[in-house]
């Protein structure tokens, strides 16, 4: 017989509340781990793509790739507007957060840059109130030493980083520099614009010209880099594409190189040949009638485009666009494209369309005859032509021929009598021909020019020749506030209120050259881009102006005649050359300006390829100035040899 | 052996001098195993987890050294029985007191903080050790006034003893560390026994302390905490509210846990780790890494061994043959206990952020090594009961929970 063997640790185990309490604290164990276990299953295996996206948007930091900007090029393909790589100067706020040493960081800057510094300052302090953490940029295409420079000095230059930009670049300079437009990072204005809303703050945006309308195409979209950053966001090398750049599409012009080229030279030439009347300024503009395409298109003066890119623009800037009213240098606004905005009275260019208006208004025919006296007086009131020498009747081609001034009144007040029946048939038809409305260009900053009627009279004198509350007649004024035949008169030589800009007057004689179309003129032809079908931009004519076959060809043969006839206004000029050029002068008469030289024309006559409508500010005697520019241009064009012309400018003098 | 034994009690004689005679090999036999186990597993998942980045290599020799002079800490302590440290309660109070103030007068600081003091090989966190020493003192107040456990004023002056060292610690400031040497005297009382009415009490007046220092004080102008630390242990209540100020690193922690998923980013894809996101990575925040690295999984492997750790405390408590020795394992079981869910929580956003090691996981020398002296006690406690006793015990046992008087509660 033996005992149970013992149990050592009977005597010692836990009883009664010892056991209870012990339990509660395993409890307690298991309490908070299942409350560990919970909130780790709800971290870890619940939410963790929430946590991956959080872990990867700490450790990555998301960088803009900028697409490169489609290119511009001429309707052969040859680039006009390209893409260089360059250094942008940044600073990086979170680096410099004290004012004061930011300041002074800047002042070293601006010494570098040769720029002011206190307008820097201003823009910087600007840019951060905006945004306190976005790089600011400080200038860009610095030059390269000046990025060594940098780069060899990194601690006296903490907090500026330089950074690799496309920027434009025009191989050709001041080539159809009116054409392009500018670029600039998007305004806080447009910004708030809802029609630029799928763009961001610092995206470079077209401003004017081609590079705004064909913006959206040209822009490409741009791409995003993730780059892996540690906690205090240093890069530590290794970057991620998260969606490639797709370039801007290439826009294609109808500008052809080589006839912008001669249209630029043979522009400066002309305008540079005329300085001794004074001329300064001028445009010049050849579109294909058949379709509106414009192969030229240039303002004189003109500009480098590739000024403006430089960080220096601000000095430009101030340059291209002084304004001198005081009496002293003429006021040149190179950034005006007088192609498209220049606003000139047309003068006797604007004959063709008062004839046919009053041949399709009935008040005369084409055969009927008139007389061009030296001299005509309606209602008490002389109106000269302005050859004194000449006195017969002349029928309508005679008269386009001549630019018989008085010819044309007789139109205007055979006109004017019947109007105030029939609506005013004047303006009718020349608002057909496109005239005092825009003409619709691909480009930015068209002007509508004027075409005054009775109700722009009405409201331009009630606007700026009476005060409110009083009536609208003010009989100190030598004027009254209605249309009155001396309006008429005036309107119907293409004086007076009327205001054309170059392209409008191309439009008109594109009309007269293709048989009565009114083309919408463009300059882009077409967008492409490799591997997409290239896209031609559609250009719908405005209208079709029925004028007849017999008008038709009295006026163009007017014109022929006025280019070649012993008696045509120009015939000094195109007399001899071998294109046949059928063209109209225009001597544009401003107050307290010398004349300003018109000419319009279109070649070869019968089959007209091109228009060309050419004006020099203050340039004198359209036949002289402005056919001679003309003449320059179509030679060069057409590759056939200007005669000699030593004669013609004596006789013209 | 001179009195008459009658058959069975000479069997059982023999048996017992036999069985007293119990050898090194069987002592070392008689080691639990498992909570060894247990923690060799976490130490090794410790090294893992600080090898990880740049650097991490010298963090991983130095935590080996660490550990090892820990191991030889456990095994001296294991085979030291813990009665022989009753005696020495009030050196080790006093040497408590003088080891935590002495961070005054000649620690360093670090952000703000004065916790080491620096030696020629490594800085020393009195604090740390401070958690035993002042729990082998208390344990022996206690079970030298066993009887009186059941009176509120004895509970309060075990409180006011505990809380001289406890509010040094505070002052340093390390409220991590300060938590820990509360939540050790809590498990203590409770094991001893105090009623849970005075308990209620106690706690009730620990919460309003806690509402008027957190609020009403600052409130009327009177700052008892520095502001960061008012931020650090209310931030975890509304984490969004600002991530870049004294919330930013525990939403960097729980980005990295939560990014961790099922599996983990492994060692290479655990972005937070290496690009520096998470701060402290090697010790406050360790558990974060683990938790990126090694995921869900990797997070249940370390609390599944946490858990085995704490179950063999517990039940180290439950088979302590002296009230001495069980509450001692108490509370080494509150310091564990708390370190562990304060450490883990404050990753996860359930917790305040205070700077409060991960016991074996987290870098450092001093933690580690008075964790494993810990269990040293611990093992030493347990490997008593487990060797055969004496029928009769030749000291007079401290009365235990049972034999006091009756509350309504219990």
């Amino acid at each position: 017989m033996s005992l149970p063997p013992p149990d050592p640790s009977a005597a010692f185990r836990p009883h009664g509340r010892l056991r209870l309490r012990l339990g509660a604290l395993g409890v307690a164990v298991v309490v908070l781990f299942v409350l560990l276990v919970l909130r780790l299953w709800a971290l870890q295996v619940l939410n963790t793509r929430t946590f991956v996206a959080q872990a990867a948007s700490n450790h990555e930091k998301q960088v803009i790739v900028r697409a490169p900007r489609g290119e511009i090029l001429d309707d052969k393909g040859r680039v006009l507007v390209r893409n260089r790589v360059a250094y942008e100067l940044d600073l990086d706020p979170g680096a410099v957060r004290d004012t004061a040493r930011r300041h002074r960081l800047l002042l070293r800057v601006a010494n570098m840059l040769d720029l002011e510094p206190r307008p820097l300052w201003e823009r910087v302090d600007r840019e951060l109130r905006m945004d306190p953490v976005a790089p600011v940029t400080l200038a860009t295409d610095i030059d390269v030493q000046l990025k060594w420079y940098l780069q060899e000095n990194p601690t006296i230059f903490h907090g500026l980083s330089v950074a690799q930009v496309p920027l434009r670049f025009y191989p050709y300079r001041t080539l159809g520099a009116h054409i392009y437009g500018q670029l600039s990072e998007i305004g806080p204005k447009q910004l708030k614009d809802p029609r630029f809303h799928d763009y961001h703050r610092g995206d470079v945006i077209g401003q004017s010209g081609v590079e705004r309308r064909y913006d959206a195409f040209l822009r490409g979209t741009d791409g995003v880099d993730a780059v892996t950053v540690d906690a205090f966001g240093q890069p530590t090398g290794a970057v991620r594409h998260v969606k490639a750049a797709v370039p801007g599409r290439n826009v294609r012009l109808t500008i052809n190189l080589d006839t912008q080229r001669a249209a630029e030279q043979a522009l400066a030439k002309g305008v540079r040949g005329a300085a001794s009347e004074g001329a300064d300024a001028g445009a010049i503009v050849a579109i294909d009638p058949s379709n509106g395409e414009i192969r030229a298109l240039a303002s004189y003066p003109t500009f480098d485009p590739n000024w403006f890119i430089s960080y220096r623009k601000p000095k430009f800037k101030r340059q291209l666009t002084r304004i001198s009213r005081d009496g002293g240098a003429p006021a040149h606004f190179p950034l005006l494209d007088r192609a498209i905005a220049g606003r000139y009275p047309a003068a006797s260019t604007f004959k063709p369309f008062v004839a046919i208006a009053a041949v399709k208004e009935r008040r005369i025919s084409t055969d009927q005859t008139l007389p061009c006296t030296p001299k005509a007086t309606y209602y008490h009131k002389a109106f000269h032509n302005w050859d004194q020498t000449f006195d017969g009747p002349i029928n309508l081609t005679e008269a386009l021929e001549r630019s018989c001034d008085t010819y044309f009144y007789k139109l205007g007040d055979l006109i004017f009598r019947e109007g105030g029946k029939q609506g005013h048939p004047l303006q009718n038809w020349a608002s057909k021909f496109g005239f005092g409305k825009k003409t619709g260009i691909d480009i930015v900053g068209e002007d509508p020019g004027l075409l005054p009627d009775p109700a722009w009279k009405t409201k331009f004198y009630k606007d700026n020749f009476s005060t409110a509350g009083t009536p609208n007649y003010d009989s100190n004024w030598l004027f009254d506030s209605s249309w009155n035949a001396a309006d008429e008169l005036n309107l119907s030589i293409g004086q007076g209120n009327l205001n054309v800009t170059p392209l409008q007057l191309a439009v008109g004689y594109s009309a007269i050259a293709n048989g009565g179309t009114v083309v919408t003129p463009h300059v882009v032809e077409a967008v492409q881009s490799p591997g997409e079908p290239t896209r031609i931009q559609p250009s719908p004519a405005k209208g079709h102006i029925n004028i007849g076959g017999s008008l038709l060809n009295s006026v163009r043969t007017g014109l022929l005649r006025a280019t070649h006839r012993p008696n045509g206004t120009a015939t000094n000029v195109f007399g001899q050359f071998a294109v046949p050029v059928a063209g109209k002068t225009g001597t544009a008469q401003r107050a307290d300006e010398p004349d300003y030289a018109l000419f319009a024309s279109f070649a070869p006559v019968p089959d007209p390829k091109l228009v060309t409508v050419v004006v020099i500010e203050r340039g004198g005697h359209g036949g002289v100035a402005g056919a001679l520019t003309a003449l320059d241009f179509y030679s060069k064009v057409f590759k056939t040899p200007k005669p000699n012309l030593s004669t013609v400018v004596d006789e013209s003098t | 052996m001179s009195s008459i034994l009658i058959p069975g009690e000479r069997v059982r004689a023999r048996e017992l001098r036999r069985t007293r005679r119990v050898g090194v090999l069987g002592r070392i036999r008689r080691l639990d195993w498992l909570m060894l186990a247990a923690l060799a597993g976490v130490a090794a998942l410790g090294l893992d987890v600080i090898g990880t980045g740049a650097g991490g290599h010298s963090f991983v020799v130095k935590q080996e050294i660490y550990l090892a002079l820990g191991v030889l800490a456990l095994c001296v302590l294991s085979f030291i029985d813990v009665e022989r440290f009753r005696r020495f309660e009030w050196p080790l109070y006093i040497g408590t007191i003088a080891l935590v103030a002495a961070v005054f007068a000649l620690g360093f600081s670090t952000r703000g903080s004065r916790r080491w003091i620096q030696f020629p090989f490594f800085q020393f966190q009195p604090s740390e050790l401070g958690k035993l020493t002042l729990l082998l003192a208390l344990a022996a107040l206690i079970a030298r006034n066993a009887g009186r456990i059941g009176t509120l004023r004895f509970v309060v002056f075990c409180i006011a003893y505990a809380a001289v060292p406890t509010v040094l610690v505070f002052i340093e400031p390390d409220f991590g560390t300060a938590i820990v040497y509360i939540a050790s005297l809590l498990c203590v009382l409770f094991v001893a026994g105090v009623r849970l009415r005075h308990l209620a009490l106690l706690t009730g007046i620990a919460a309003l302390v806690a509402v008027a220092v957190l609020w009403a004080l600052p409130a009327g102008g009177v700052q008892v905490l520095k502001p960061y630390q008012v931020d650090r242990l209310t931030s975890f209540l509304h984490p969004e509210r600002n991530t870049l100020a004294e919330g930013y690193n525990q939403s960097q922690a729980k980005i990295a846990v939560g990014s961790g998923g099922l599996v983990g980013r492994g060692k290479s894809g655990a972005t937070q780790t290496l690009n520096d996101f998470l701060p402290e990575r090697r010790t406050d925040f360790v558990f974060a890494v683990l938790g990126e690295e090694r995921g869900f999984v990797g997070a249940m492997l370390l609390l599944g061994l946490y858990l085995v750790v704490l179950w063999r405390v517990l039940r180290a408590i439950a088979v302590a043959r002296t009230l001495y020795a069980r509450l001692i394992c108490a509370g080494v079981f509150g310091w564990l206990l708390a370190s562990i869910f304060i450490s883990v929580g404050m990753t996860i956003g359930i917790a305040p952020v205070t700077g409060i090691p991960l016991p074996l996981l987290s870098a450092g020398g001093s933690s580690t090594i008075t964790v494993l002296a810990a269990i040293g006690v611990v093992q030493s406690i347990q490997l008593r009961a487990r060797l055969p006793q004496r029928l009769l015990p030749d000291r007079q046992e401290e009365p235990a929970v049972g034999a006091l008087e009756p509350s309504p509660l219990l």
